[in-house]
């Protein structure tokens, strides 16, 4: 199901980004604690970068 | 929340509208030049750089009056929920620098406005010089909103990015949507300009890139959990996933829909093309919006209320937009000079 809405690894990866950030909103919301916020982070620019040199 | 905050907002979207327009008129009129092997592909692209003038002279309208306005009275500003904000003689002070160049900006817009060669038989090359020239003069602008005299590196690079990607996310996702509404009454249009969106998000990503990577210059001494900073991270949360379904599956869909002559799409892939773009278009204006607003009061769960029903707001739109727009396709008369 899921390979069939996300074709590429870049997609899958910033999906994840954009839910790791939704998920840290909730975790500094409650504990203060940035280390998801910046795991998402992170992987948002892995994402782009992919995307960048995706055909 | 201050009526000073709601100007400055009005003159950062407008800048950013027509730099956005500015960018892509000049992408399509280079497209336009480079495919003139291709009549039909020529001649579409350049109706697309033509007709983005509409969006340039919106904006330029719109941040030459909240520029003006600003200059007699004055200013507060801000992003993504994490900024410095500036001091008022910071803000008043880059008002007067950048006068001379808005001065040049509108010399130029006016000259374009009128002269008969712009308004009827411009030809690719002059579309583009046009828009890059605009181009250069917006991106100074929109990136120069706080002079910071002898200030911290860190901090100018911050303004400069945290102003400058506006046109890459902002601007381009209203440019997008301008030319999705504008091709949705015909096929060809479709076949040219929808295989172009992946490479228009692209730029979309890349502009949000720069705002966080902006934001890790001032980590963490300007953060505040505050409602607005909530609010911002939830957005950018939702419009990356919007915007990866947006370019991806459904762009694909149409893609294999228009080239493969398959059935049209079907009522629910529509809905869900409207529903992103609503959610993509909102969640844009919403980041920007609310980062100028310093003093905001409302709590998480109300603008978060207000949001959605944002959403429903530019839904509608585009709904009344499909419903009476008259405009023709295609161009009855284009001029393309034959290369010399």
């Amino acid at each position: 199901m899921l390979s069939r809405v996300f074709r590429r690894k870049s997609e899958t990866i910033m999906f994840l980004a954009g839910a790791c950030i939704l998920a840290s909103v909730v975790i500094i919301m409650f504990h203060g604690d940035f280390l998801f916020w910046k795991f998402a982070k992170f992987f948002y620019g892995i994402g782009v970068l992919l995307i960048i040199f995706d055909r | 929340m201050q009526w000073f905050e709601l100007i400055s907002f009005m003159r950062q979207a407008g800048l950013a509208i027509a730099g956005a327009a500015c960018l892509w008129g000049t992408v399509f009129g280079i497209m336009s030049y480079r495919n003139k092997a291709n009549m039909t592909g020529s001649i579409i692209y350049q109706w697309l750089a033509r007709r983005l003038m509409w969006l340039l002279y919106t904006g330029a309208i719109i941040s030459v009056v909240g520029f003006v306005i600003l200059l007699l009275l004055f200013p507060a500003s801000a992003h993504e929920g994490i900024t410095l904000v500036p001091e008022i003689a910071e803000i008043t002070r880059a008002l007067y620098a950048t006068a001379p160049v808005y001065i040049a900006w509108l010399l130029l817009l006016v000259w374009g406005f009128s002269s008969l060669r712009f308004r009827t038989h411009l030809t690719y090359k002059g579309w583009s010089w046009f828009y890059l020239l605009n181009f250069f003069l917006i991106a100074v602008l929109i990136s120069f909103y706080v002079d910071i005299e002898g200030g911290p590196l860190q901090h100018v690079i911050f303004y400069a990015f945290h102003g400058f990607h506006s046109i890459f996310t902002l601007g381009t996702v209203i440019v997008l949507d301008f030319i999705f509404l504008s091709s949705k009454s015909s096929q060809i249009l479709q076949q040219h300009i929808i295989p172009l969106f992946p490479k228009i998000s692209k730029i979309i990503w890349i502009g949000l890139a720069l705002d966080s990577l902006s934001v890790l210059l001032i980590f963490p001494e300007a953060v505040i959990l505050s409602p607005r900073f909530f609010f911002a991270q939830t957005v950018v949360g939702i419009l990356i996933m919007n915007g990866i379904l947006l370019s991806g599956v459904l762009t694909r869909r149409m893609i294999r829909t228009l080239n493969k002559g398959e059935e049209p799409l079907s009522g629910r892939w529509l809905l869900f093309a409207d529903i992103a773009g609503s959610i993509s278009i909102t969640s844009w204006m919403s980041i920007t919006f609310i980062d100028f607003f310093d003093g905001i009061t409302f709590s998480y769960p109300q603008l978060l209320g207000i949001y959605v029903v944002a959403i429903a707001m530019v839904y509608t739109g585009h709904a009344v937009w499909e419903k009476f727009d008259t405009t023709s396709p295609i161009p009855h008369v284009m001029v393309i000079e034959p290369r010399t």
